[in-house]
């Protein structure tokens, strides 16, 4: 199940190229679903761990892929972990609805990812979001309830204090001061 | 404005800035990045990098915030020359943030952009503390090699179309003047109450199928540009936005005068059409009140019916 949290979360991971240098596995260049999304959304075509296509078939390092699909890459493979959604455009929003569906998976949201254009057809949305801890089955309720959230909130919606206790974070940032401002 | 020109061996692309805070918004894979890397790699390498100013990516977390506050030092000190050297060292670069850089996490990082006095290219898809406006948000566009900024979509018009529902932000004496405004035309007018609410009060005249304008202020939309960026083209919603505007529905002489036409019942079927300049208003207001009036005229056709003659 997709789990959105929107707002914003300490230990979401939001840099995407340090965490994919970090967690990355020989093995995921080769798994057709990871070749598959990075086609997709990169229009890059993946060899190896080491070598890749891109969109003009020059060579490049795997490296240099967007981080939004170094996100979807993580957002699949890994486990207990929270990613920054607002490093994902709206084109990997058909893709992080995929993911959802073969496994549980957790992002924070501070924009409107635009997940109709991942929509095949009316019963196709599904996840929980976490703010109301209910699951939605209709982009148009999603839609809905997030204008709300965003009217009570502000605009940095709100501060995720209490995220699962087993998830890990590589990396450390300090939110409080954003806090601070929404808070006043 | 300035303008940076890159032509590496494998991606060429021009970016022209036109104000001093330029924010790079768009979908994943589109070469934000990439194109902001190979600028601070090559910096003014020369015949690979065209730029009036030295380009860099922000590297330290406070290294805006730390250089902004050397000149205040300096002008604190009454060293006006240093200062001077100093902000001139800060006008002379070109700066790029990417998404997911902590400085733009910071509290202070408004003040300390509004204290620098270069170019600053933020990459973010929600961003909320600074100030920006749709003009300043360009998508990345590519033609085989060569990369270009184009602004997003202008979501403002030189012509509106008659709405059925018109939704303003302001609550008390901005939705008065609308609805004096727009008073004999059949359409209806709320408030949003503030700005954080568009996005509800659009998504709940959507349901009805309805014609929506939204009014607000001309800041109003640039802190959520990212939030309402999907109604930017449908074509059932039109997005009005007024500079200037405070002035006049804060004024007391115009508060005074819708204050009594309400309390006289003269909102019943009145419009600003029935105004008469010359003996309802002072000549200060009078005459501003006229300029914003013409604005409008000429934003909104559908006012100058013959059931809406301008004001007298």
């Amino acid at each position: 199940m997709l789990n959105i949290w929107l707002g914003n979360c300490d230990i979401s991971v939001y840099d995407m190229d340090v965490a994919f240098e970090y967690y990355q596995e020989d093995g995921w260049f080769t798994d057709p679903y990871v070749i598959g999304m990075v086609k997709d959304v990169d229009k890059t075509e993946l060899i190896s761990h080491r070598l890749a296509y891109d969109y003009m078939g020059d060579p490049m390092n795997p490296r240099e892929l967007s981080g939004g699909v170094k996100a979807l890459i993580l957002l699949y493979m890994i486990d207990n972990i929270i990613i920054d959604g607002n490093m994902m455009g709206n084109n990997c929003a058909r893709w992080i609805l995929d993911i959802g569906k073969r496994r549980d998976c957790y992002i924070t949201l501070c924009y409107f990812l635009n997940f109709e254009e991942g929509i095949k057809s009316d019963d196709d949305f599904e996840c929980r979001l976490l703010n109301v801890d209910k699951v939605i089955k209709s982009f148009d309720e999603y839609d809905t309830l997030f204008g709300k959230l965003l009217g009570k909130h502000g605009l940095e919606f709100e501060y995720w204090r209490n995220p699962p206790e087993n998830f890990n974070c590589i990396m450390e940032r300090d939110l409080s001061q954003l806090y601070e401002q929404t808070e006043d | 404005m300035t303008s940076i020109e890159l032509r590496a061996k494998n991606l060429q692309a021009k970016l022209m800035l036109k104000n001093k805070l330029t924010v790079i918004f768009d979908e994943s894979g589109t070469g934000k990045t990439l194109i902001t890397r190979l600028l601070d790699f090559y910096r003014s390498t020369k015949g690979i990098v065209f730029s009036d100013y030295p380009i860099r990516l922000l590297d330290g977390l406070d290294e805006i915030e730390n250089k902004a506050y050397e000149v205040k030092k300096e002008a604190n000190n009454g060293n006006k020359v240093v200062s001077t050297i100093k902000a001139k060292e800060l006008r002379r670069e070109i700066l790029f943030i990417d998404a997911h850089h902590p400085a733009l996490a910071k509290s202070t990082l408004r003040k300390n952009v509004e204290m620098f006095d270069g170019y600053i290219v933020i990459i973010s898809r929600h961003f909320s503390s600074l100030p920006f406006g749709t003009s300043d948000v360009y998508t990345v566009k590519s033609e085989n090699r060569f990369h270009w900024l184009e602004m997003i979509t202008d979501p403002y018009k030189d012509e509106y179309d008659k709405p059925d529902v018109i939704i303003v932000e302001d609550e008390t004496w901005g939705l008065d003047f609308y609805k004096l405004l727009f008073g004999n035309l059949g359409v209806d007018i709320f408030s949003c109450e503030n700005k954080d609410h568009i996005r509800e009060a659009i998504k709940s005249c959507s349901k009805h199928s309805k014609r929506i304008m939204v009014i607000c202020n001309s800041c109003g939309l640039s802190n959520h540009i990212f939030d309402l960026y999907d109604y930017f083209d449908n074509s059932h919603v039109q997005f009005f936005a007024i500079e200037s505007f405070e002035w006049i529905v804060l004024s007391p002489f115009f508060r005074r005068f819708v204050e009594d036409y309400k309390l006289n019942k003269r909102s019943d079927g009145f419009c600003l059409s029935d105004l008469n300049y010359e003996t309802d208003l002072t000549k200060g207001v009078a005459d501003k009140l006229k300029l914003i009036m013409e604005e409008h005229y000429r934003r909104f056709p559908f006012l100058q019916s013959k059931d809406t003659p301008r004001p007298r």
